[in-house]
């Protein structure tokens, strides 16, 4: 079995796309971008110096040797909440772009591979939802309805899905119209396995480059609703959440609001980076 | 002879690429005449098209590039002079039409509107005509309706239809000399038939001449009036037609016409060229065709044969006929 | 013409798809938590009160009902119930949004007097990504593979990695507090809001630069170029007219994506500008829970949104001709 994995990791790793991938200087970048991200966010109690929620020292202290971002408003380490931050954007982010994965790519598999009419409702839902200011209606609802994490969450997860279907769906296009497709057919093979051996594996690609930007868009929106009061409550560490308590102390205080910022544009820098990379290796020609 | 219209001299044209540089054109020498149909024959990949858009300094650059050769046309050599200069050649004096009509029309733009840029841009017309300047061109290369037809979008046309009102387009131009890049191959047999008559007649009327790409022997064999033949890069016979066709030299064009089916081979085989066409990119060494050839000799091997005429207007690059003699 | 038939199948459409999407927005108002009857009669009201307040509003009546009545204010209220008891919209195709359950005043007035500059700062971000952005990405295209392209490249990758919050959080940090040449919040006049649009509009200029560019770069190694250049066209022509008509296409279908963004990147901007606008308005109603006014809000950003899909629409289908005729 392992040697059957090794195999297999070399050949991937010597694959012409690989060799396009590690000639990419940007992606490699955004791929130690976000190893780092990733690290913090997982030992996120080693790597920071203090615990972000405790008040560890005075309030809004200047960057030191002792605290290196400063302290906030209620004296705690700034670069420690930003640490602990990556957990709270990670997994947050990794919800919600879960959730579009998974209500967007069985609906495209489905309308790619049965087509006719369940194509037509799957492609005119997708549509729809591009007349919908979607931001506006997460906010709405999350006002009208409770306004917690797990609200926003599941809001943003209904609205995003359509882009997966329709790249799955294009992908799915593509498969179908390839001879072994029919050839299993002919066979008379269930469906159902048609679809998850023979074409499913192929969606992989542009599925993994998808999710890869779609990462971003998610951190940049759930911060942006955090900033605005809903999702993430205190004292979790978050970042939008931070921005916005930061806002007030700007004038004097500025290191606090720019370096939380800061963090932000660095892990979705990181990630756009690394996301190009991989559609630039895998299937240059995914355009959305 | 009187002068020669066009004139090319030892064009070469390579492409840079990552797997190497590719010899697309290694070295080509010929001339074409006013009035004539010359034809530029030869299989797929043997540089014929790059040949086209060189003289006309419209390839593709990154990667492919002129790195050698003039071209004497009207007193000037095509290859120095400015991109300004060029530009007043192209489509007033040299224009093209290419192999693949369905991707040669802009999408965007009805097909009347493409036709009125090269009459604007080629012909003294006031506005108020042009509009039946464009009906005239579409109505000489046989397009039903043109008055309406010329309102509509290239991907409301058939394929012939396209290759035909690209023909008007470039012939709206009135250039001295029309490349026509296998202007037949993309088409159904029956519009094959009416493009060639089109381009005999626009010699006929308009002396216009004409350098005609194709592979296809038998096009070459209805219009043209001389032919050279290409393989992987260069000229390896020209001549007339009824030299070439009744007494070919060079081994490679005699393998052609023999792989050739027509109506008069009642019997024997199509022979079957051996081999496989070469890599433009490790080409073989001396005469390329050599591999292939049932008369090779060493020198072939080591030297790419000069070229050697051997009768009026007869010019062929093989080793067998160096001295002038067959 | 094509066009014609096009504008009119879409406008049929435009009126069913308002009425859905309306029904919709009732629907989450309606599903909502908590009893606004209960709400309006105040904490210290008697049973009856409320009762009495719910009926008025038409709050006892089944669904469908009560969006009929939402929908076009009929049936309306009984005969003999006190105008001021009722907050519900009364009709909102007549403009009657309700009442606010916080101000008392006419929600219609509440939002006109807002929209304005929720428009204004819209508008003014989607000029900027527009112009910018395609500035940007044509540049980066024709010098493709110089330091500019690079720089464009890269400021396109930035632009789209930061908040749009975060940028306008440093505007105001570094126009206002530390050079001092703005005020730290919206002063009334019209040209401070260039700054929260162009906050707004930077994830989308950068998204329209990167996708031009690449656009352009396709276009341009497409065979209707070359037939162009042949033509003799002057590469300005060829560039402009030929090429980025095309390369508008793909561009477009961006550009239409966005719009609903921007709404809502309006909500964060209002906030962080302190401009007085329908978002800013939404948000602060919405920690207030006055259902009425975040639901006519969220109505006419759901209006805004349709129409510009619709322009969006025409405008691709006037670029693309292939469109109009499916």
């Amino acid at each position: 079995m392992f040697t059957t994995f090794t195999e297999w990791a070399r050949k991937k790793w010597t694959s012409p796309a690989a060799r396009k991938f590690r000639r990419n200087k940007l992606a490699l970048a955004g791929l130690v971008i976000v190893s780092i991200i990733v690290f913090c966010a997982v030992f996120a109690d080693f790597v920071a110096p203090y615990d972000p929620i405790e008040k560890v020292g005075p309030k809004l202290a200047p960057p030191s040797r002792q605290f290196l971002l400063g302290t906030d408003v209620a004296g705690r380490d700034i670069l420690s909440r930003i640490i602990y931050g990556t957990r709270t954007g990670l997994m947050i982010g990794l919800t919600v772009v879960g959730l579009w994965a998974v209500i967007g790519v069985p609906l495209g598999l489905i309308a790619g591979y049965y087509g006719g009419k369940i194509d037509y409702v799957v492609m005119r839902a997708a549509d729809s939802f591009y007349a919908f200011p979607q931001l506006v209606f997460v906010l709405a609802i999350s006002g009208l309805f409770r306004p917690g994490l797990d609200t926003i969450v599941i809001a943003l997860g209904i609205i995003g899905w359509p882009l997966y279907a329709r790249v799955v769906r294009g992908k799915v296009l593509e498969v179908k119209a390839e001879e072994y497709v029919e050839a299993a057919r002919a066979f008379g093979e269930k469906d159902r396995n048609i679809i998850v051996r023979h074409v499913f594996p192929n969606c992989l690609a542009p599925i993994i480059v998808v999710l890869t930007l779609g990462l971003p868009t998610a951190i940049l929106v759930t911060s942006a609703l955090s900033f605005l009061g809903f999702g993430v409550s205190p004292p979790t560490a978050e970042w939008g959440c931070d921005l916005s308590s930061a806002r007030g102390y700007m004038a004097d205080q500025w290191w606090w609001a720019t370096s939380v910022g800061l963090a932000i544009v660095i892990t979705v820098l990181g990630f756009n980076f690394l996301g190009d990379g991989l559609r630039d290796a895998l299937d240059p020609r995914l355009r959305y | 002879m009187a002068k020669p219209l066009l004139k090319v001299r030892g064009l070469k044209t390579y492409f840079f690429t990552d797997e190497g540089v590719v010899k697309a054109v290694d070295g080509i020498d010929f001339d074409i005449h006013k009035g004539e149909i010359f034809g530029l024959v030869g299989e797929s990949g043997c540089g014929k098209s790059v040949t086209a858009l060189s003289l006309l300094r419209v390839v593709q650059s990154p990667p492919g590039r002129i790195v050698d050769g003039r071209v004497m046309f009207e007193g000037m050599d095509l290859m120095k002079i400015s991109e300004k200069e060029m530009r007043r050649v192209r489509g007033a004096k040299i224009s093209m039409i290419f192999q693949d009509p369905h991707s040669s029309l802009n999408p965007v733009f009805r097909i009347g509107d493409q036709i009125a840029e090269a009459i604007q841009l080629h012909q003294r017309a006031v506005k108020k005509e042009v509009p039946s300047k464009v009906a005239e061109a579409l109505d000489l290369v046989r397009i039903p309706d043109p008055r309406d037809r010329m309102y509509q979008y290239p991907h409301q046309f058939s394929g012939g239809m396209k290759q035909r009102a690209m023909i008007a387009m470039m012939l709206a131009c009135n250039p001295a000399l029309l490349i026509a890049d296998e202007p037949t191959t993309a088409v159904d047999v029956t519009i094959q038939v009416q493009i060639l008559e089109l381009l005999k007649e626009l010699r006929e009327k308009q002396g216009a001449s004409i350098m005609l790409i194709t592979h296809n022997l038998g096009v070459i064999a209805e219009v043209c009036d001389r032919v050279a033949v290409m393989y992987a890069g260069n000229i390896v016979e020209q001549a007339d037609m009824a030299s070439l066709f009744g007494g070919p030299k060079h081994p490679y064009t005699n393998a052609l016409l023999g792989a050739f089916p027509s109506a008069e081979k009642k019997r024997g085989q199509l022979t079957v060229i051996p081999g496989f066409v070469p890599s433009l990119i490790n080409p073989p060494s001396g005469c390329k065709f050599h591999p292939r050839c049932p008369y090779a000799k060493l020198i072939c091997t080591e030297e790419m044969p000069p070229a050697v005429t051997v009768g009026e207007g007869h010019i062929v690059r093989c080793h067998l006929y160096e001295g002038g003699k067959g | 013409m094509g066009m014609m038939r096009l504008v009119i199948r879409r406008l049929i459409i435009i009126p069913l798809l308002l009425v859905v999407l309306s029904f919709f927005v009732f629907l989450c108002l309606h599903l909502a938590p908590g009893d606004p009857a209960r709400r309006l009669a105040g904490p210290r009201a008697t049973e009856n009160e409320v009762e009495l307040i719910r009926i008025a509003n038409g709050l006892d009546k089944p669904v469908y009902v009560q969006y009929l009545r939402w929908l076009i204010g009929w049936p309306g209220p009984e005969e003999n119930i006190p105008l001021e008891n009722v907050y519900v919209p009364g009709g909102v195709l007549r403009g009657d949004f309700g009442r606010s359950m916080e101000t008392h005043e006419p929600i219609s007035k509440e939002i006109l007097d807002r929209l304005p500059v929720t428009l204004e700062v819209t508008v003014l971000a989607l000029l900027i990504a527009t112009g910018v952005g395609l500035l940007l990405g044509i540049t980066a295209a024709l010098k493709r593979g110089t330091i500019v392209d690079y720089l464009s490249t890269t400021g396109s990758l930035f632009g789209l990695s930061m908040p749009s919050f975060w940028l306008g959080l440093m505007m105001i940090l570094v126009l206002s507090y530390k050079l001092g040449w703005i005020a730290p919040a919206y002063d009334g006049s019209f040209t401070y809001l260039i700054w929260p649009a162009i906050a707004l509009g930077a994830y989308h200029t950068a998204s329209v630069a990167r996708m031009t560019r690449s656009s352009m770069l396709e276009v341009l190694g497409q065979d209707y170029i070359r037939t162009a250049r042949v033509k003799g066209l002057s590469e300005r022509a060829v560039i402009w007219k030929h090429g980025l008509r095309n390369a508008l296409i793909p561009i477009v279908t961006i550009l239409l994506l966005q719009i609903p963004w921007l709404f809502g990147g309006t909500v964060i901007l209002e906030k962080v500008f302190s401009i007085p606008g329908m978002g800013s308005l939404m948000f602060e109603r919405i920690i207030l829970r006055d259902y009425f006014v975040v639901q006519g809000i969220f109505l006419v950003f759901v209006v805004l949104t349709v129409f510009a899909n619709l322009l969006a629409d025409i405008l691709y289908a006037y670029i693309n001709p292939k469109v109009r005729y499916e």
